[in-house]
Parts: C-alpha cells; sequence; structure tokens
C-alpha cells in the first residue's frame, strides 16, 4: 500500500536534531519505506542527516510518502509525533 | 615578566556556579588533516571492516558515556547523546561510505571525511542558526569515528588533571559529557550558544560554564589562578587575595546552607508522645533525587513518572529509558521504598498526548490517569515492563493513578500479570511479588475503599484532586479557587473513613498531596491517624520538625473536636489558635 499525505510542522523548531531522531526511533520497528519531500527535495525519513538536511521550518507542509505493508500503521505514528509537535510546546505546565 | 594584576572579563554565563582553578587548554585538531591515500583492490573489504569498527567502537564509547550520564541522573545529556548514536549509524551515510570505498580504492578516512564535508557544506549554507547549532553534533561524532580510525588523533577528558579549568575554542557535546565533575571544575570557551548540546549538558553536570571569551588571550596566562563566576558570566584571572576571599565565602555560604539542611535532615520524625512518623520523598525529577539522602527522605513515596517525560519524550515509549530511570531512583532509596506511581496523564498533564483524537471539554472529569493507561495499553505495557525488571534491585510498590471504580484496579492487575507472564517466558529477570497501590483522590474510590482493599494493598492519598473532586472546584479557575480548601469538613471525614477501613483491612495508608507539608495540616492529619507522609524533598525537614511538636494523643483528640465543627473556617481558626504559637516561625 502507498499513503501521500501532507502534514504541517507544528513546533517551534521545525525539524531540528530532536524531532528529527525521535522521527528515526519511531520509524525503527516499522517496514515500510518512508520519504519525505520538502521544497522539490525528497529524503529517505530513516536517515537523521538526510531529514536535518532539510531543514524543515515551523508551519510549512513536508510531503509524507509511506509504501509498504504497515503503511497505515507507520503513517499514523508519524501523524501522530507531527501533531504533538514532538512533545515540544506543550511541556509547561 | 608575568603580569600579576587582577584580570576581569565579561563573557555570557551558560551555566551557574562558582569554579576555582588553572586553565587546561583542550588541544586543537585540524579537521581536515586526513591521510589520503589509494589502496590495493584486494584490500577493500579490510577497509570496509575498519570503518565498520571504527562505527562499532564509536557506538560502544556513546553507549558507555551514557550509562556515566544515567547514573549522574543527566537524562537531557542522555537524550543528546541518542542523537550522535542515530548520526553515526545513519543508513545513508553508511552506505554511501562503503560504496565510495569500493569505487574509489581510497582509503575510508579520506572517503568518510569528504562524504561529511559535503553534508558540512549544505549544512552550513542554511541560515537558521537552530540548524547550524547541529553542525557542532555532527563534527562530535565524526571526530570520534576518526579517533577510532587514527588512533593518535583521539582527544581523552580522562586524563585532565585536578583542579582545571577547560579553556577551548569550543566544546563537543561529548567531550562535555565525558568531564569528570571531580576534576574539571568549569568551562570556558569562545563560541557557544545556550540552546547548544555542550550547554545543557554542563547544566545538567552542574559545572560553571562561561562563553564569549577570547581564548587566545588567555593564553598567556596559563599558570594563573583563575575564578570562573557562573552567576555573572564572569572570568577573573590573578583575583587579588581579597576577591578571592569574597568567592570563598560565597562558596562557603553555599557549603554551609547544604550542611545544616544535611544535620537537620538527620534527626528522625518521632512525636513527643514517641510514635514514629515516616516521611518520604515525593519525586518529579533526576535533581529531586539528588536531594533525597541530603534530607533525609525515608524513601521514596511518590514518584511522578510523567515529569519524566518533561525532560525526553521518547521516555514514554522506551523501556531502557524508564529501566535506568527507576532503577536509579532505587539505587537512590538505598533500600527504602519506593512508591512508583504509573503515568498520570491528561487533565492538566500532557493533555496533547490524551486528546488526540478529540479534544475533551472537561479534561479533569475526562480521560485521565488510569483510564488513559488502559485505553493505550501498550504504553502501561512498556511501563509495567521497566518496573518489573528495575523492581529486583530494591523494595517497590506500584501505584495507580485516579481509580474511581474497582473494576480498574482488576483490569490494571490482569495486565500486569500478563506482562509478568510474558517475561517470565523471555526468561527476563523480574520481581514478581510486587505490591500495587490505589491513589485516593476520587470520592468514589474512598467511598469504596472497603471494595478497593480487597484487591490492593496500600492507599495513598492525593489531597489536591481529592479537594477538587469533593468539592467540584477547578482549582486553576480563579473565580473559586477560595473555595479550594482541604480543611473542609468533608475532607476530614474522609481521611477518618480511609484511616478506619484501611486499618480494618491492615493497609497501609499514607498522604502525599499538597496538605502534607501544610504545617497547620499536619497535627490534623497526625490526629487522623496518618502515619505516612509524602511530600517534595525541600519540605520533609519542615514536616519532620513539625511532628517532633505534636503529640499524638493530643492531636487525635484534637481531631475529635475539630471533626464536630461545620465549617472550614472553624477548623482552621481552632487548629490555627491552638498550633499557630506552636511553630510561629513556620509561617
Amino acid at each position: 500500500m502507498k499513503l501521500v499525505k501532507k502534514i504541517k510542522i507544528r513546533n517551534e523548531l521545525g525539524l531540528h536534531a530532536r524531532p528529527a531522531a525521535l522521527i528515526v526511533k519511531i520509524l525503527q520497528p516499522t517496514k515500510s519505506m518512508v520519504n519525505f519531500t520538502y521544497r522539490n527535495e525528497t529524503i529517505n525519513a530513516r536517515s537523521i542527516m538526510s531529514v536535518l538536511m532539510l531543514a524543515a521550518q515551523r508551519n510549512t507542509l513536508i510531503t509524507v510518502t509511506v509504501e509498504g505493508d504497515d503503511a497505515e500503521y507507520t503513517l499514523s505514528l508519524l501523524e501522530k509525533a507531527f501533531e504533538n509537535k514532538f512533545g515540544e510546546d506543550c511541556c509547561e505546565r | 615578566m608575568k603580569d600579576e594584576r587582577e584580570i576581569h572579563l565579561q563573557g555570557i554565563s551558560l551555566s551557574k556556579g562558582i569554579a576555582l582553578g588553572i586553565p587546561y587548554f583542550l588541544p586543537v585538531i585540524q579537521e581536515d588533516d586526513v591521510p589520503e591515500f589509494s589502496i590495493a583492490k584486494g584490500d577493500i573489504d579490510n577497509e570496509i571492516a575498519r570503518y565498520r569498527n571504527a562505527l562499532l567502537f564509536s557506538r560502544k564509547d556513546l553507549e558507555t558515556l551514557q550509562d556515566h550520564l544515567i547514573l549522574e541522573g543527566s537524562s537531557e545529556a542522555v537524550t543528546i547523546i541518542d542523537t550522535h548514536i542515530q548520526m553515526l549509524e545513519d543508513p545513508i551515510i553508511t552506505s554511501q561510505v562503503e560504496e565510495k570505498i569500493r569505487e574509489s580504492n581510497q582509503n575510508t578516512e579520506s572517503v568518510f571525511t569528504s562524504i561529511i564535508t559535503e553534508y558540512k557544506r549544505r549544512f552550513s549554507k542554511d541560515t537558521d542558526p537552530i540548524f547550524r547549532q547541529r553542525f557542532a553534533d555532527v563534527t562530535d561524532v565524526t571526530q570520534r569515528v576518526l579517533g577510532h580510525l587514527i588512533p593518535e588523533r583521539k582527544t581523552n577528558m580522562v586524563h585532565i588533571p585536578e583542579n582545571s579549568i577547560i579553556f577551548s575554542q569550543e566544546i563537543s557535546p561529548s567531550d562535555t559529557a565525558a568531564a569528570q565533575v571531580d576534576y574539571v571544575m568549569g568551562i570556558v570557551t569562545e563560541v557557544g550558544g545556550s540552546t547548544s548540546h555542550a550547554a545543557l549538558i554542563a547544566k545538567a553536570k552542574g559545572i560553571p560554564f562561561v562563553t564569549g571569551i577570547e581564548i587566545s588571550k588567555i593564553q598567556e596566562y596559563q599558570n594563573c589562578f583563575i575564578i570562573v563566576d557562573g552567576f555573572k558570566g564572569k572570568l577573573i584571572i590573578n583575583p587579588r587575595p581579597e576577591t578571592l576571599a569574597e568567592y570563598k565565602k560565597i562558596i562557603k555560604k553555599l557549603i554551609t546552607q547544604e550542611k545544616r539542611l544535611e544535620k537537620e535532615s538527620k534527626l528522625c520524625a518521632k512525636t513527643i508522645d514517641g510514635e514514629k512518623v515516616h516521611v518520604l520523598a515525593n519525586v518529579g525529577s533526576a535533581a529531586d533525587l539528588d536531594m533525597l539522602m541530603k534530607y533525609g527522605a525515608g524513601g521514596i513515596g511518590l514518584v511522578r513518572t510523567e515529569y519524566f517525560l518533561l525532560q525526553n519524550r521518547n521516555f514514554l515509549l522506551s523501556e531502557k529509558l524508564q529501566y535506568s530511570m527507576y532503577k536509579r531512583c532505587i539505587e537512590k532509596a538505598a533500600g527504602l521504598p519506593v512508591v512508583i506511581r504509573i503515568f498520570d496523564l491528561g487533565g492538566d498533564k500532557f493533555p496533547d498526548l490524551v486528546y488526540y483524537k478529540e479534544k475533551e471539554v472537561n479534561p479533569f472529569l475526562g480521560c485521565r490517569g488510569i483510564r488513559f493507561l488502559l485505553k493505550n495499553q501498550e504504553i502501561l505495557k512498556i511501563q509495567f515492563r521497566a518496573i518489573l525488571r528495575a523492581a529486583v534491585h530494591g523494595d517497590v510498590q506500584i501505584l495507580l493513578p485516579l481509580i474511581s471504580d474497582v473494576r480498574e484496579v482488576l483490569e490494571t492487575k490482569k495486565i500486569l500479570e500478563n506482562v509478568k507472564k510474558e517475561m517470565i517466558a523471555e526468561e527476563v529477570e523480574i520481581r514478581e511479588d510486587i505490591p500495587i497501590g490505589c491513589m485516593m483522590e476520587v470520592p468514589s474510590a474512598v467511598l469504596t475503599c472497603d471494595i478497593l482493599a480487597k484487591e490492593c494493598d496500600f492507599f495513598s492519598i492525593g489531597t489536591n484532586d481529592l479537594v477538587q473532586y469533593t468539592l467540584a472546584v477547578d482549582r486553576a479557575n480563579p473565580a473559586v479557587h477560595n473555595l479550594h480548601d482541604p480543611f473542609h469538613p468533608s475532607m476530614l471525614r474522609m481521611i477518618q473513613m480511609l484511616v478506619h477501613e484501611s486499618k480494618v483491612h491492615n493497609k497501609k495508608l499514607s498522604v502525599c498531596g499538597e496538605v502534607a507539608y501544610k504545617p497547620l495540616f499536619i497535627p490534623l492529619l497526625l490526629g487522623l491517624g496518618i502515619l505516612h507522609f509524602s511530600c517534595p524533598p525541600r519540605y520533609i525537614s519542615l514536616v519532620k520538625k513539625i511532628v517532633r511538636k505534636c503529640s499524638l494523643q493530643e492531636t487525635s483528640q484534637d481531631a475529635k473536636e475539630a471533626l464536630q465543627l461545620s465549617t472550614s473556617q472553624q477548623i482552621y481558626e481552632f487548629i490555627r489558635k491552638k498550633y499557630g504559637k506552636v511553630f510561629p516561625e513556620e509561617f
């Protein structure tokens, strides 16, 4: 199965080291091929360096392409992580 | 001729504290200085093996470093090193390096360096400073790998003499992480940002760190005495005797404060009539843990596991991170009991995790505490696994948040039993006989505590929530804030009921809410029959002090009288009249 979805980057600092690391970690147990497309550049989301290279900023959209048997599950994990802003903005009590 | 004047240099503070010491200049490494040569076709596999070995050794270094950091309680630093491991094992870079070695017949270190240089070129193109700061991390990882390929290149933070103030153009996160606090007193650099990983790690380790100082200027003072003032972001070279005396005074003051606390904390908590009261600590961060022994905690009465998520979101789904944190709690408690409350999420804590699908209109009456965990059992299972493993190291108890119905206890216990079975089948070493307790923070739980008592081993009263749910008062709402009152007659009755039922069923009962350290409420709690308290570490000596001034006989008489009164004002006045004089200095 192949799924394509545009996801908005909502956390303040964009896809910097911690979110990139979190994405790679989330993807580790999954099997699908996962690509991110940002400003005409497509990269393998399992590579932290490639994700960092995108330097994707807040409030921009990235296109996530997931292909494989667990595509649906993989995409849902990613969506949740983006939605939660990688746990960044909500930590103050 | 040696200059003996006192020199003040103003920089920027990245980590607080005062350090006195002698400069130690970290050797400068020339990044581009890598040998380049061709290799024979037959040696290609060998060359690739060298690369893989270097990655393997680097990973081992980083994991060892993480183990130390976990022991030190720098979970922030552990996460940073995690990103280094991922950079190290980046699948694209590793395959590029291996491919290029095969194609170009060049030696590993030159191929590796050229690929990294290309990445760095693209990084520096980026104008966003946040992304450029990651440059330092990439360099750090690269240097580590090169250090294993060319052994003479390795820098070593291990052989730094005692009382050193580290001076360097810039310091890498992993060097900061590896700095031994007994030897490295302070760090001074020319370049560094407050959000740099090196700064975060220095803070976590409590090493004073000042940046913005021109290092070349310091070279001539290499044998001089230096003060790093991490409070003011200042550097003082050749301090005059008076300056030194002033700083020694500050250090002495910091130490006296610690000592006074330590002394007081050793006194035990016995009432005038000799009843021993247990005062334990609520723990929500690594810093709290470090204070445990200093403040004389009788164990950990409440580990607020959800608070560890503040430092690291990966904590939620990582058995490894959780295990090491719980193990650390247990080790710090040194044989004393440790009550681990499983994630209490929802309400005002991490709403984003709970309202993922639908925002709740009334989160405090929504998917909170145990309800959230039973709906997200994968989270619960990982946490149970980590606790069961850690529990072999000490006296561990599990506490369930926001119980309102016995079925929740039964379901949670069933999941726990299944996890145990799974782990036994996997032959993982676990502790099987862990007591399970219920938080008493919902009126329905209090009113059915006799039913709950049959299914659990102990109770812990969470007074803040119990007041909120009993009096139907949102304490964050300023319009009704003054109605949030633990002195309300309903609270006294609930506590009385819980004390009675837990005696009948022979269950331990403790109080872990804010009232446990409200001076005037303590005699009331004692009088009602509460002998187990849990409060933030810094309040432990206060609670003990108050306990030592009370008599159990007298307080129980007071509690009886208080129970006859009809308003919270009357109860408060009654207690204030009686005890306001007994410990006036606490107000």
